[in-house]
C-alpha cells in the first residue's frame, strides 16, 4: 500500500523539512531525490522505527553512522567503504533482499555519501501511513450492492436475473450467448455438478423426452443425498480435512470422520451458511449442548500435528497461525498469511491485523473431553464438582504428591523427561495454578505421554503404597458428592478458560498486547467481545469473530461463498482467485452480478441450495460448450471471461472413481470416494494423480493437470482393469451382440447412445482383438491326490487357488501352548521373501495377534526352505504387540514328503520353549530331527480371524500337498511315543484333518466339530470375445469423453 | 516490480523475470487455457536465467542425520571436553531427546588431510577421501527442524512444515525436462521408507506434474509402467489405437479444447515411457569394472551402489533431478552406539559415492552434474545414552561436488564443538537458492503464483552463497 502513498509523502516532506544553514539546494536534492525515497521504500521496514534487523536502524544520519552489528552503515565521503553501498550492490549483504535496486538508485546513494551525506536537521524517517485511500477503494472492501438486473431490449434469452447481467456484458462487447446445450448434454453436466455422479438410466430417459422439466430436475438433485456428498468435497479441500496427523508417524484421527459427516449433513439439510460458519468457529460457545455444533468445531482441529515435537511452543504457535490463516482464506479470501512477518506487500493487510486476527484464537484449546451440555447443565455440574473438589482438596493434594513425580518418571510413549525444564515445570504445576498459556502448552505437551497410574505401586515404597491406598479409600468416601458424569466428545475445540493469553507481535520489543480485532481497514477498533455465561469457561472471542464473519454487512463473506459456488459450476469464479480477493488477482469479471448473487444469498436466508438453483436454472449455465470461437470473440474475449459459451469441465478424481463405480454397479458395495479415509502421508493414488490436494493447507481450487502418470495409472493399473471386468459382467446378457452391448454400455459411461460409426469402430476393435487373443485352456486340477510314500490322500494346494480352506475362529482354538503336526510336500518356494504357509491363524499384520507355521522362500533373511513359526502377541513386558519369527534351521527339500511339527510352551521363552520336528518320509530309516528355539512372545496370540490352511488370506500360499494336519492346545513332546500311561497321555486333538473324503474335504475327526470350510473355485475361462469386450470397456474408461463434461 | 502497481497475475508473471517469466507463464496459463490456441507442455525444456553451471543434480540424502563432527568437521575440543557437560557459553538448544546436559562425547575418528587440497576427512570415509579434490565441504549449514519429519521436510522443501513443493519440483517447474520418455525428477530409496513418505518429493501447492517419481526397489522401475500380465504387447497396442480413435472422434467436435489433445498425447508419452524406462535401468549394459567401482560386487555396498549407478544412467538420459536416499527410514539416526551405526552406514555409502564421482568425472559428466551429499541435520557434540549423539540442526555439514562449485575447499565453520554454525552461516534456504543458481535459475525470479500469491522456494529469505561458485 505504501508505494501508492509514497509520492505524496515525498512531496509533502519537501515542503516542510528544512536543511541546516550549510546545506545547499543541491544537498537537499540529493537527499530528497536519492536517499529518502530509497530508505523509506526499501529499507526502514526492517531497519526502522519498528524493527531493527541486525541491530541496524536507518532513520537518521546518527543511526546510519552508528550502524548495526556489522559496523557503521556509511562512511561519510567514502561510498566505497560504506557497508550500505556494498549491500545495495549485492557485494556482501544483498539488500534489499527481494531484488536489487536499479543502478541509478544505487549511484544516487553513492553520490550522496560522496557529497558528505547531507541530512536535513531534525529529520527522522517515518513509515508512511499504512493504509492509503486508494486501498480503501479496492472493490472487495466496498459494501455489497444490490443492483437491479439490467433491462435488455428485445431479449428472449434470459431466464433469470443472472442472465441479464451476463447478456448485458456480452452485448457491450458485441457478443451473444451460445445456443443451449442439448438435453442429454445438459443432464450429464447437471448431474455431475450437483451430485458428482453420472445421470442414471431414469435421468437419461426423462431428459430424452421433449417435455423434460429441467427446473424440477434441478430441485430433485438438490434434494438427493448425493448433493451433500458432492458439495462436501469442496469444503473438505478448503478446511484441509484429513484423517491423519501428517508428519512422520501420520497417526490416524479416528474421530475426524464425524466432521466429514457433519459437513455432508449440513449441506443436505441446507443449513444456512451463516449458521454453518458460526458453528464451525464457535459451536462450543453458541450451542454447547449440541453434539452437532460441537462436531462442527472440529473445523479447528485439522492442522497437521507432530506427536513427538519437543519444541512445544513453536508447534503451538504454528497451530494457531495455521487456524488463523485458514480461517482468513476460507471465509474471507484474504491473504493474511502474507502479513505474518510484515505488512502485506500488495494488499492493505497489516502485520498488526494478522495478530489481531490470531488473538481471536488465543484462548483456543483442543479438547478430548468436551461436555455435551448446555449452560444450565454445565452450571449444575460445575457447582457439584466444586463441592467435591473442596471437600477433597487436601486428600488429592497429598495423593498427587505421592503419585505425580513417580508417574511422570515412568511416563509412557514419548516420555516426560525429554522436555526442556521450562515445559516440565508447566506440566508439574497443578492445573489451577497454571496461567492460561501454561495450561495450553502443558496440555499440548501432555499429549505426548500417558501416566501409568495403575502401575505406580511397583515403584513406590511400602509406606508410600500404604499411604496411597488409604488416601484413595478416603477419597472414595466422597464419591457421593461427585456430580453425575456428563456425556463428552473427543477431537473438538473450545477455550482454555475465560481468560485468553496475551497475544504479541513476535518481534515487537515493547511487547504491546494485541487485542482481537478485524481488518484495520474495515474496523480499526478492537473487537467487542460478548460476555458469555460463566459455565462455558470460554472467552467469547470466537463468537465475536464468527458473528462478524456471518454478519450480512460483512463485505467479504457472502461474496466469497457465492464466488466459490460459481467456480464449481463454471470452472472459474467471477473472481479468479477464489481464496484471495487481493490485488494480485484480477477484480471480478462481473462485479454487479457477484453483488446481486451475494444479496440474493443473504435475502434467501443464506440458503446455498437456492443459490445453486438460481445459477443452474439460468440460461447462462445452459449454454452449449461446443460453440467454436469466432473472429469477434477472438478479438474481444478470447478467454471466454464473459461466458459466450459454457466451459468444459474435467471431472475430479472423486468423480472419476464414482462414475466408474456407478457404471459397474459397485457404488453401493464400495462406497463413494468421499468416504475413503484421507491419510496425509499415503494419499489415494488415483485421487492424488488427478490433482486431489494434500490436505495440508487450504485449497480453494484444484489444479487440473494432464500427466503421463495419470495415463499409466488408468491404462495399466489394476483398478481400471478390475472395473472394466465388472462393467462387462454387468452387461453379460448383451455380450453376444456388440451393438446391444454398446447400447447398454454407452449410456452407463457417457449418458448417451452409441452412434452407428461408434458401433462399427467397436466391432472392428473386437474383431482384431479376438484375433490377437488365443483361446485359454483350463488346467487340470484335482483337490485330493496321493501323498508319495504314505499313500494317503492329501489336499492339493496351489498359490492363487483353486482350493481355499479355512476354519472360523472359536474358543476351542489354542490361546496359549499348542502343538501342530502335518505331513507335507512342497513343490516350490517364492522368488521373494514370502512364506509358504502350512497353517496359520493370522491376518498378516504386525499390529494384530496370531501365529503361522510355514517355510521360507528365496529372499528370506532366515535362509530359504526354513521351517519357521511366526508369533505375534505380547512379550514379558506385556505392553505392545510384538512380532517375531522363530526359525528352526530345519530345511525340507522340495518335492519330498515330510512329517513336520512344532510344539510351543508359550510361557517358556528359553530354548526348551519351542521344539520343531522334521522327518523325511521317503527314507524308512530317517530319524526324527528336532530343533529347539528361544522366543519372546509369551501371551496374547489368539486373534479373532479364521484359521487358514496353506494360505494367509490370499497371500503366503502353499504350493504342494498337505495331509494329516493336527492341532493340540497344549505343548506335547513329539519325540516321545504317545502312550496312555506316558506323562502326557494320548494326544487330545483340537483339530484333526485327514483330508480323505472329496465330498467332505475339511472333515475334522477330532470330535470337536472343527470342520474346515473348503471351496474349489474353478477359474473362469474367458473366451477371446469376452476378453475383447473387457478390453473395449477398459479403453472407454480411459477415454476423454468419460472424464470431460461438455 | 517495485515502482509499478500490479494489475494482474499475468503482468506479475511477465514482470517477474526475463524471458523465463514469460515461459513459465505460458505453462501456467495453459492450465486454464480456454479458447486460446495450442497448449505448451508444462514439462517442455525451458531457458535459464543465466549460464547454468550444472544441468543436473544428484542429491544423495543421508537420511537420519550423519554426524558432521565425525566425518568432515574435526573438533579437537571434543577430546578435551569429553565426559564433561558442555559449557553454557555454547548456548542452550532444545534437543529432540532432551539430553542437553549429557557429557560431551569424544570423536573416536582418526583424521587426515587428503588430496592436493588437504581436505580434512575422517577414517570413516576412505573412498570419498580419494575424491577430496572434487569436494566443496560446507561446514556451516543450519536448519530449524529438530525432528526427522521436520528436518527431512525442510531439506526438501525449505520449511519443516508440510505443504510446499520440494526442491526437485521447483527445478522441474523452472527448467522442464529434455527427455519426456523418463520422469524429470526421479527418487530412489534403499530398503525402508523415507520419513514423511512421498510428500518429500511432492509438489505441495504446485500442480502434480512437477512431482518426483519414485523408482521401485523391485520389479518394474516405476509404478504402473506395464500393463497387467494378462495383456500382451500386441493387445495393448490394439487397445491404445482404439482409444486414440475414440478420442480423436470426440475431439473433432471440440477442436479448441487443447486439453483433450494433451491427454491424447499423454497416453502416447506413457507408452513411450513404458518402452524406454526399462532400458534406462538395465544394468546389464554396464561393465563388471563399472559395477565394481560402485561396490555392486560387495554385499554392504551393493544396494546403494546400484542406486548411484542408476542415478548416473538417469542424468545421462536427461533426468534433471535425481534424489537417492541412503538409510531411508532414519537409519543414520545414531542416538546410541554411534560407533557401530555410523561404521555400518558410512561403509554402505562411501564407496558408491566415490564411485559415482569417479564415474561421472571420467565420462565428463561431473562438470555438468551437481552432486549434493548430506542429511537433514548433523549430530550433537553432547552424548546421548552414553555412546550416541542427538540431532543437531544448528550446525552441520553438507558437501557438494561437480556442477560449478569450487572443489577441494571447506566453507564456513561451526563453533569449537560443532554445535552452532558461526562463520558464513548457511540456512537450508540458502542451500536451495545456491543449488538453483548453479542450475542457471535465479531463485528470486522463479515465482509460482499460489492462490494469487507469489511464492518462491526460499520464502523470500534465501541468499546465493557466492563464495562456493567456481
Amino acid at each position: 500500500m505504501y508505494r501508492f502513498a509514497l509520492c505524496c509523502f515525498v512531496v509533502l516532506s519537501l515542503a516542510t523539512d528544512s536543511f541546516g544553514q550549510s546545506n545547499s539546494r543541491a544537498d537537499e536534492d540529493l537527499f530528497e531525490i536519492h536517499v529518502r525515497p530509497t530508505l523509506v521504500a526499501h529499507c526502514i521496514r526492517c531497519h526502522g522505527p519498528d524493527k531493527q534487523e541486525g541491530g541496524l536502524k536507518l532513520t537518521s544520519l546518527e543511526d546510519l553512522l552508528a550502524g548495526g552489528d556489522s559496523g557503521p552503515a556509511i562512511v561519510i565521503g567514502k561510498p566505497e567503504e560504506s557497508l550500505l553501498v556494498e549491500a545495495l550492490r549485492y557485494e556482501s549483504y544483498e539488500m534489499p533482499p527481494d531484488g536489487q535496486l536499479e543502478q541509478d538508485r544505487i549511484s544516487g546513494m553513492v553520490q550522496w555519501i560522496a557529497a558528505g551525506a547531507p541530512w536535513p536537521n531534525d529529520v527522522a524517517l517515518k513509515m508512511p501511513p499504512k493504509i492509503a485511500d486508494e486501498d480503501r477503494q479496492w472493490w472487495c472492501y466496498q459494501p455489497i450492492a444490490d443492483p437491479e438486473p439490467p433491462a435488455i431490449d428485445g431479449d428472449t434469452w434470459c431466464r433469470n436475473g443472472i442472465d441479464h447481467f451476463v447478456l448485458s456484458k456480452l452485448s457491450q462487447a458485441g457478443l451473444h450467448p451460445a445456443e443451449p446445450a442439448d438435453q442429454l448434454t445438459l443432464i450429464r453436466r447437471l448431474h455431475f455438478t450437483l451430485t458428482g455422479l453420472p445421470p442414471d438410466a431414469r435421468a437419461i430417459e426423462e431428459a430424452s423426452s421433449p417435455d423434460f422439466d429441467y427446473d424440477a430436475w434441478v430441485q430433485r438433485l438438490l434434494d438427493s443425498p448425493a448433493y451433500g456428498e458432492n458439495q462436501a468435497r469442496f469444503w473438505l479441500d478448503l478446511v484441509r480435512y484429513a484423517e491423519s496427523d501428517g508428519y512422520r508417524a501420520d497417526f490416524e484421527r479416528p474421530e475426524a470422520h464425524h466432521y466429514r459427516d457433519y459437513v455432508i449433513a449440513s449441506f443436505n439439510e441446507d443449513k444456512s451458511y451463516d449458521q454453518f460458519v458460526r458453528e464451525q468457529i464457535a459451536g462450543d460457545e453458541i450451542a454447547p449442548g449440541s453434539r452437532e455444533a460441537l462436531t462442527a468445531t472440529m473445523y479447528l482441529r485439522h492442522w497437521i500435528y507432530e506427536h513427538n515435537q519437543r519444541d512445544v511452543e513453536t508447534q503451538w504457535h504454528e497451530i494457531l497461525s495455521d487456524i488463523t490463516e485458514t480461517t482468513s482464506d476460507v471465509f474471507l479470501a484474504q491473504g493474511l498469511k502474507c502479513a505474518r512477518c510484515h505488512d502485506h506487500k500488495f494488499d492493505p493487510l497489516l502485520q498488526q491485523d494478522y495478530f489481531r486476527f490470531k488473538a481471536f484464537f488465543a484462548a483456543f484449546q483442543p479438547t478430548e473431553d468436551q461436555p455435551i451440555a448446555d449452560v444450565q447443565a454445565r452450571r449444575a455440574y460445575q457447582q457439584q464438582l466444586a463441592e467435591w473438589e473442596q471437600a477433597t482438596a487436601e486428600i488429592r493434594k497429598r495423593l498427587r504428591k505421592i503419585e505425580l513425580p513417580v508417574a511422570l518418571k515412568h511416563a509412557t510413549r514419548e516420555g516426560f523427561d525429554k522436555f526442556i525444564p521450562e515445559i516440565q515445570a508447566m506440566i508439574r504445576k497443578p492445573v489451577d495454578q497454571r496461567t492460561p498459556y501454561e495450561h495450553q502448552i502443558a496440555s499440548l505437551a501432555s499429549r505426548q505421554f500417558d501416566l501409568p497410574y495403575d502401575k505406580l505401586d511397583q515403584w513406590l515404597s511400602v509406606e508410600e503404597q500404604a499411604e496411597r491406598q488409604s488416601l484413595k479409600q478416603e477419597l472414595a468416601k466422597f464419591d457421593s458428592l461427585k456430580p453425575e458424569p456428563l456425556e463428552r466428545m473427543k477431537f473438538v475445540a473450545s477455550d482454555v478458560g475465560p481468560v485468553a493469553p496475551v497475544t504479541y507481535v513476535p518481534d515487537d520489543k515493547e511487547k504491546k498486547p494485541v487485542s482481537p480485532g478485524y481488518l484495520t481497514l474495515l474496523n480499526p477498533d478492537p473487537a467487542t467481545i460478548p460476555d458469555l455465561p460463566e459455565p462455558l469457561e470460554t472467552t467469547g472471542r470466537r463468537t465475536a469473530l464468527a458473528n462478524w464473519i456471518a454478519n450480512p454487512q460483512n463485505p467479504l463473506t457472502a461474496r466469497v461463498i457465492v464466488n466459490r459456488i460459481w467456480q464449481q459450476h463454471f470452472g472459474r469464479g467471477l473472481v479468479d482467485n477464489s481464496s484471495d480477493f487481493g490485488r494480485l488477482g484480477a477484480p471480478p469479471t462481473h462485479p454487479l452480478l457477484l453483488d446481486y448473487l451475494a444479496s440474493r444469498l443473504i435475502e434467501d436466508g443464506w440458503s446455498l441450495k437456492k443459490l445453486h438453483r438460481r445459477i443452474l436454472t439460468s440460461a447462462t449455465y445452459r449454454q452449449s460448450s461446443q460453440r467454436p470461437i469466432d473472429q469477434l470473440a477472438k478479438e474481444s474475449d478470447p478467454n471466454n471471461d464473459l461466458l459466450w459459451r459454457m466451459r468444459t469441465r474435467r471431472l475430479s478424481g472423486e468423480e472419476i472413481t464414482d462414475a466408474v463405480l456407478a457404471a459397474s454397479g459397485e457404488l453401493e458395495k464400495l462406497k463413494r470416494a468421499i468416504y475413503k479415509p484421507v491419510r496425509r502421508n499415503s494419499p489415494d493414488p488415483l485421487l492424488a494423480a488427478f490433482d486431489a490436494p494434500d490436505r495440508i493447507r487450504s485449497v480453494g481450487k484444484r489444479h487440473r493437470t494432464t500427466t503421463s502418470t495419470q495415463a499409466l495409472l488408468l491404462a495399466n493399473g489394476s483398478w481400471s482393469h478390475q472395473r472394466a471386468r465388472a462393467i462387462a459382467d454387468r452387461f453379460e446378457s448383451e455380450q453376444d451382440d456388440t451393438d446391444a452391448f454398446l447400447q447398454s454400455l454407452y449410456p452407463a459411461l457417457f449418458g448417451r447412445q452409441a452412434s452407428l460409426d461408434e458401433v462399427l469402430m467397436a466391432e472392428d476393435f473386437v474383431e482384431r482383438y479376438v484375433q490377437a487373443t488365443p483361446e485359454q485352456t483350463v488346467p487340470e486340477y484335482q483337490s485330493l491326490v496321493t501323498m508319495p510314500s504314505t499313500g494317503q490322500q492329501a489336499v492339493n494346494l496351489q498359490p492363487g487357488g483353486p482350493l481355499r480352506m479355512s476354519l472360523k475362529a472359536s474358543d476351542s482354538l489354542p490361546e496359549g501352548d499348542f502343538t501342530i503336526e502335518a505331513v507335507v510336500l512342497l513343490r516350490s518356494i517364492y522368488d521373494d521373501a514370502s512364506v509358504r504357509t502350512i497353517v496359520a491363524q493370522w491376518k498378516g499384520s504386525k499390529k494384530q495377534p496370531g501365529w503361522s507355521l510355514g517355510v521360507t522362500s528365496k529372499k528370506s533373511r532366515y535362509e530359504p526352505r526354513n521351517l519357521i513359526l511366526q508369533l505375534i502377541g505380547k512379550n514379558a513386558q506385556g505392553d505392545d504387540l510384538h512380532y517375531e519369527v522363530v526359525p528352526s534351521g530345519l530345511r525340507p527339500e522340495l518335492n519330498k514328503p515330510y512329517y513336520v511339527a512344532v510344539r510351543v510352551d508359550l510361557q517358556d521363552p528359553s530354548e526348551s520353549g519351542i521344539t520343531f520336528y522334521l522327518k523325511d518320509l521317503t527314507d524308512k530309516d530317517a530319524k526324527l530331527r528336532t530343533a529347539s528355539a528361544k522366543h519372546t512372545v509369551v501371551s496374547g496370540i489368539r486373534p479373532s480371524n479364521d484359521v487358514t490352511i496353506g494360505d494367509r488370506f490370499g497371500h503366503h500360499q502353499w504350493d504342494g500337498l498337505i495331509d494329516s494336519l493336527r492341532v493340540e492346545d497344549r505343548s506335547r513332546d513329539l519325540s516321545q511315543v504317545a502312550q496312555a500311561d506316558s506323562p502326557e497321555g494320548l494326544p487330545r486333538y483340537v483339530i484333526d484333518w485327514q483330508f480323505e473324503d472329496p465330498q467332505r474335504l475339511g472333515l475334522d475327526s477330532s470330535g470337536n466339530g472343527n470342520h474346515a470350510w473348503a471351496k474349489v473355485e474353478r477359474p473362469e475361462v474367458e473366451t477371446p470375445r469376452e476378453q475383447a469386450l473387457v478390453a473395449l470397456v477398459h479403453a472407454l474408461l480411459n477415454s476423454n469423453e468419460l472424464i470431460y463434461v461438455d | 516490480m517495485r515502482s509499478e502497481p500490479f494489475l494482474s497475475r499475468r503482468d506479475m508473471l511477465v514482470n517477474s523475470g526475463t524471458g523465463f517469466g514469460a515461459l513459465a507463464l505460458a505453462a501456467l496459463l495453459s492450465e486454464q487455457s480456454d479458447a486460446s490456441g495450442a497448449q505448451a507442455s508444462p514439462l517442455a525444456a525451458r531457458l535459464t536465467h543465466h549460464r547454468p553451471r550444472a544441468k543436473n543434480v544428484i542429491f544423495l540424502f543421508m537420511e537420519g542425520g550423519p554426524s558432521h563432527i565425525d566425518t568432515f568437521d574435526p573438533k579437537p575440543a571434543l577430546q578435551e571436553l569429553a565426559g564433561k557437560p558442555l559449557p553454557e557459553s555454547f548456548g542452550r538448544v532444545i534437543t529432540a531427546m532432551g539430553e542437553f546436559d549429557s557429557p560431551v562425547l569424544a570423536s573416536k575418528r582418526k583424521w587426515k588431510q587428503h588430496g592436493e587440497s588437504g581436505l580434512w576427512i575422517s577414517d570413516w570415509l576412505p573412498h570419498m577421501a580419494t575424491r577430496a579434490d572434487d569436494l566443496a565441504v560446507i561446514r556451516s549449514c543450519w536448519t530449524n527442524g529438530i525432528n526427522h519429519s521436520g528436518g527431512v521436510c525442510q531439506m526438501n522443501t525449505g520449511t519443516q512444515f508440510a505443504g510446499r513443493p520440494s526442491l526437485g519440483s521447483w527445478v522441474t517447474y523452472g527448467l522442464g525436462t529434455e527427455n519426456q520418455n523418463l520422469p524429470a525428477f526421479v527418487v530412489m530409496q534403499d530398503k525402508g521408507t523415507v520419513v514423511n513418505g512421498p510428500r518429500n518429493w511432492g509438489t505441495g501447492f504446485m500442480p502434480a506434474v512437477y512431482q518426483g517419481t519414485a523408482m521401485q526397489v523391485e520389479g518394474e522401475p516405476f509404478k504402473n509402467l506395464s500393463p497387467p500380465e494378462h495383456v500382451t504387447r500386441k493387445q495393448q497396442r490394439l487397445a491404445l489405437d482404439y482409444l486414440a480413435s475414440v478420442n480423436h472422434r470426440h475431439r473433432d467436435s471440440r477442436a479448441e479444447n487443447s486439453e483433450l489433445e494433451a491427454r491424447i498425447r499423454s497416453y502416447e508419452l506413457a507408452f513411450q515411457m513404458q518402452s524406454h524406462a526399462p532400458e534406462a535401468v538395465d544394468l546389464a549394459q554396464e561393465t563388471a569394472e563399472t559395477k565394481a567401482l560402485y561396490g555392486l560386487d560387495q554385499k554392504e555396498t551393493a544396494e546403494f551402489g546400484r542406486n548411484c549407478l542408476l542415478a548416473r544412467r538417469m542424468v545421462e538420459r536427461g533426468v534433471r533431478f535425481v534424489q537417492c536416499y541412503h538409510g531411508a527410514g532414519s537409519q543414520w539416526d545414531a542416538h546410541s552406539k554411534i560407533e557401530s551405526n555410523h561404521t555400518k552406514m558410512c561403509r554402505g555409502m562411501d564407496k558408491p559415492v566415490a564411485g559415482l564421482l569417479t564415474d561421472l568425472a571420467r565420462r565428463g559428466l561431473l562438470e555438468e552434474t551437481l552432486v549434493v551429499w548430506g542429511g537433514e541435520f548433523g549430530r550433537t557434540p553432547m552424548s546421548e545414552k552414553g555412546d550416541g549423539r542427538d540431532h543437531n540442526p544448528t550446525g552441520f555439514t553438507m558437501v557438494m561436488a561437480g556442477g560449478g562449485v569450487k572443489a577441494g575447499q571447506t566453507f564456513g565453520s561451526t563453533d569449537e564443538v560443532g554445535l552452532h554454525a558461526v562463520e558464513d552461516r548457511l540456512h537450508v534456504r540458502d542451500l536451495h537458492s545456491t543449488i538453483l543458481y548453479l542450475m542457471g535459475i535465479d531463485h528470486k525470479k522463479l515465482v509460482y503464483i499460489n492462490k494469487g500469491r507469489p511464492e518462491r522456494i526460499d520464502m523470500n529469505e534465501g541468499h546465493v552463497y557466492r563464495k562456493i561458485l567456481a
